[in-house]
């Protein structure tokens, strides 16, 4: 019998009260599955020092047994072909040629570049890359394959101009290698002395025969598996740039024409694609413009990464938007998968009176545990706004964690975290076979970063009871649950609302609360969503951040495919890779991603504070600051004995820790703004930010740098608008310690009690005489 | 003319690093006592006031990553201590000692590291 294993997703992570809500399942190992609606009420199982895993079956009538099956996932960028009227059915003579800057040149697979080729009957032709990294040109007639290999290896992240002729009619065959590296466009200079140029002529025994149903594709080739049917398989790696194809020879001297930068010649060109053709000042879509006589729709599949150095970038411009056409570059990796496209396994409806909230559809087959048993999970919303209070569910952060593996791929975890990882089965399943994507926290297989993430897949730690295995603790959506089974606890009507929902919004979504509460990590974050809760608390709204690091990187998601979000991480600020030079724009919306802090709005300037360490292995309380005993805010503390708070937590003991921030004039927080408490005296595990270090000099750690802190603040705004920020990950974490009674939920009921309330908030009757101002 | 160059060249500051290793390595040899494995026992996330102890612990935790070991949550709520898996291959289980939490299994790996380290021969 098979090994029992279950995996899904949705198509919304966020649905109204009334919605409908598709749900896609991949099984083995069984056709039925049981399925139950929970409410996911806590999300940590540590039962030492919280209540546990708590969760909360829900009546519906969908509840019960599924009929689920195997489902595949097709891994991988390429560009389809709309060629209805087979123009490249090309069963003559031909010639082919793109820009290519291969990064697994010896993969050890073949990599098609371009063509019609037909892997399973061996029909049709193709240019591309052989298993031991050499260019070579194909033709299949069904029963063999005739090829032509180049005389030297492709390099590795260098541009070449790489084509071949083919004369049916002596089947004579030329392959066309040249180097096309500057001083700028490629891993290595000019003054390396590889040999890039390779020219081969031979002849054919045969020319090539076409089926009629196989596509002409850039990146891959058709392929076929008898369970799962045709797919794409052969995925090249690396950047493709203006590729063309021509139903006549063309000579070496007018292949020299196209590496001088000239377009291929008009005469008998079929299609040529100007990879750089199309772009706007708001980004770049996923057709790519062909510009040849039949102006073939193409489009790229699983988000190809554009607006990418091409070959012809020559230093001076540094985004796609300056120079469009030194940006022709299309990125591919052969495990990229931003929709894993299942067919719908079942669709609900969500009760008109379900109560806002986390929820999941629990899958469980077989032993019903471990990779058994699946969590799909979704946030409920009120159709029509009720509550005063309402949970901004971190969703964009969720994706950018989606299925990280830094624990197995990362060296740097280990120093980071201080403690080797503590590792599931769930995650060792997911990271052998690699069906489900990356997070933005991951490098592809070519050791490129991952700037997209999706939730049209399964997404393993976004699933209550999972723990991050290299800092040993519940991390994003579980640790989320912590907060928002205090609000449960805490019996606060509250709304929930995500990330993507703001996004699309705007300041709308958030307008009818009166008090709005985070997550404990909400690190990746849009233009709108920064600029919805900027105008919100300027108009009156309460924002109450309970998390370290957040409002960090500039996101976009994408406006052709909202449950994608893209990130390019640069520059600096502590990240998991760096975008390459001229690579720093984000393709969905064409504004510069990295870091907010370095567009100008660090996260001092809405939340009062922003990343200053991380240290993740311990934590610690915070200790009042003289600033808390200020009649404008001594309420904030109200019944809460002596001067630490949160010597309690899930999170390795303490409220304070994790990730912190930090209050800094000089990055924007508001000056009137009051420190309610600090930690501080952190283990030297804790490092600076790499964002604040000019020049780098010993003793940049936790024990001997006073800027390693969480600093707990509060600042008042207009219109009786305000913001209360923690600055530690770890305090969502320690609200559900001691029974919910601990001094972090004691103050947090403080913040939110008052929040709520309509008209002028406590301490507000001495600002006038005391001014704020210390 | 030039020779031609490997299309795949060996990166040369292995080596390098592997010179500056086995000169910690040397150091820390020295170091290793009962007295110093006892206080990384009584607190594997602990600050680690020595500077002995401080210093072993940077080597082991920057070692690469084919060196470092993980721990697995078993079924039965023990845990045990394996290779990182590495891509398409599940993690090898390196002895079957259940170790009761977290912390004794992160003094297990401990104890495995200072193995390894004790095994190289560096001259």
């Amino acid at each position: 019998m098979a090994e029992q294993k279950i995996f899904g997703y949705t198509d919304r992570l966020s649905v109204k009260q009334g919605d409908r809500l598709n749900i896609y399942v991949n099984c083995d190992g069984s056709d039925f599955a049981d399925a139950q609606l929970v409410r996911l009420i806590h999300g940590d199982n540590n039962t030492e020092a919280g209540p546990g895993y708590i969760e909360r079956e829900i009546p519906h009538p969908a509840n019960g047994n599924w009929p689920v099956k195997k489902q595949f996932t097709q891994l991988g960028n390429y560009l389809t072909v709309e060629d209805p009227d087979q123009h490249l059915k090309l069963d003559g003579t031909l010639s082919m040629g793109a820009f290519i800057w291969p990064s697994m040149p010896k993969r050890g697979a073949r990599q098609t570049i371009m063509g019609r080729w037909d892997t399973l009957t061996n029909e049709g032709f193709a240019l591309g890359i052989n298993p031991d990294g050499y260019l070579e040109f194909w033709v299949g007639d069904g029963k063999e394959v005739d090829y032509i290999t180049s005389e030297m290896p492709l390099i590795k992240h260098v541009w070449y101009l790489v084509g071949v002729s083919f004369d049916a009619m002596t089947r004579t065959v030329t392959l066309y290698q040249e180097g096309v590296l500057n001083r700028y466009n490629s891993l290595i200079g000019t003054t390396t002395p590889y040999d890039f140029a390779s020219h081969v002529r031979t002849r054919f025994r045969f020319s090539q025969h076409n089926r009629a149903d196989v596509p002409f594709l850039i990146a891959g080739a058709r392929d076929h598996h008898e369970l799962r049917g045709n797919f794409v398989g052969d995925l090249y790696a690396g950047k493709i740039d203006r590729p063309f194809i021509s139903e006549r020879i063309l000579t070496r001297e007018e292949m020299d024409t196209v590496k001088a930068g000239h377009k291929p010649p008009a005469d008998g060109l079929m299609a040529y694609w100007d990879t750089a053709a199309g772009y706007t000042d708001d980004g770049i879509g996923h057709d790519v413009v062909e510009t040849g006589p039949y102006r073939l729709k193409t489009r790229g599949v699983n988000h190809p990464v554009r607006g990418m150095t091409g070959w012809n970038w020559n230093g001076k411009n540094d985004c796609f938007r300056l120079a469009p056409h030194e940006f022709g570059g299309i990125e591919f990796h052969p495990d990229a998968v931003t929709d894993c496209g299942w067919a719908v396994t079942k669709t609900i409806e969500i009760p008109s009176d379900l109560k806002a909230g986390p929820y999941a559809i629990r899958l469980r087959v077989g032993p019903g545990c471990g990779i058994a048993e699946e969590y799909v999970v979704f946030f409920v919303r009120q159709a029509k706004p009720t509550a005063k209070l309402c949970f901004l569910v971190p969703t964009a952060s969720y994706l950018a964690y989606g299925n990280e593996t830094l624990a197995f791929d990362a060296q740097i975890v280990q120093p980071m975290t201080g403690q080797p990882p503590i590792i599931s089965d769930v995650e060792i399943e997911t990271y052998e076979h690699r069906e489900y994507g990356l997070s933005t926290y991951n490098h592809f297989e070519d050791g490129a970063g991952v700037c997209f993430s999706s939730w049209k897949r399964p997404i393993i730690n976004m699933r209550p009871k999972f723990r991050n295995s290299w800092m040993g603790a519940p991390w994003q959506f579980p640790a989320d649950l912590s907060v928002t089974a205090w609000i449960e606890h805490c019996g606060y009507d509250c709304d929930f609302i995500t990330d993507d929902d703001l996004h699309r919004e705007g300041l709308a979504a958030l307008k009818p609360y009166n008090c709005v509460i985070s997550g404990t990590h909400p690190e990746y974050v849009s233009e709108r969503m920064l600029d919805a809760q900027e105008d919100y608390v300027a108009q009156g709204g309460r924002l109450i951040y309970t998390g370290g690091n957040g409002y960090y990187w500039c996101v976009n998601f994408d406006p052709e495919e909202a449950a994608v979000m893209e990130v390019r991480k640069l520059d600096s600020g502590m990240r998991a890779w760096a975008a390459k030079p001229g690579e720093h724009y984000l393709q969905t919306c064409g504004t510069k991603s990295g870091l907010w802090r370095n567009r100008g709005r660090a996260p001092q300037k809405l939340v009062g504070v922003g990343m200053i360490s991380e240290g993740f292995e311990t934590c610690t309380p915070f200790r009042r600051m003289p600033d808390s005993w200020h009649r404008t805010v001594s309420w904030i503390t109200e019944g809460i004995e002596g001067e630490l708070i949160g010597d309690e937590g899930l999170a390795y003991g303490g409220a304070a820790g994790i990730e912190i921030d930090r209050y800094d004039l000089a990055l924007g927080t508001p000056p009137h703004t009051k420190i309610i408490a600090s930690s501080g005296g952190h283990t030297d595990n804790y490092v600076l930010a790499t964002e604040e270090i000019l020049y780098a000099y010993a003793g940049m750690v936790g024990s001997l740098d006073y800027r390693i802190r969480a600093d707990m603040i509060y600042y008042t705004s207009w219109n009786d608008g305000a913001v209360f920020s923690s600055g530690s990950i770890a305090f969502g974490q320690a609200l559900p310690a001691k029974g919910f009674e601990g001094t972090t939920s004691k103050l947090l009921r403080n913040v939110v009690d008052a929040f709520l309330k309509d008209g002028p908030l406590p301490g507000r009757q001495w600002t006038l005489e005391e001014k704020q101002w210390r | 003319m030039t020779e031609p160059l490997d299309p795949n060249p060996v990166n040369g500051e292995l080596a390098v690093r592997e010179y500056f290793d086995s000169k910690t390595r040397r150091y820390l040899k020295r170091v290793i006592t009962p007295e110093l494995i006892e206080e990384h026992r009584c607190g594997p996330h602990a600050q680690h006031r020595s500077e002995p102890l401080g210093r072993l612990m940077f080597y082991l935790k920057n070692l690469p990553i084919d060196q470092q070991y993980a721990l697995r949550l078993m079924p039965n709520g023990a845990y045990r201590i394996t290779s990182i898996p590495k891509p398409g291959e599940p993690p090898v289980e390196v002895d079957g000692t259940d170790y009761p939490d977290p912390s004794a299994g992160l003094h297990g790996i401990f104890l495995r590291k200072i193995n390894d380290l004790m095994g190289r021969q560096d001259g």
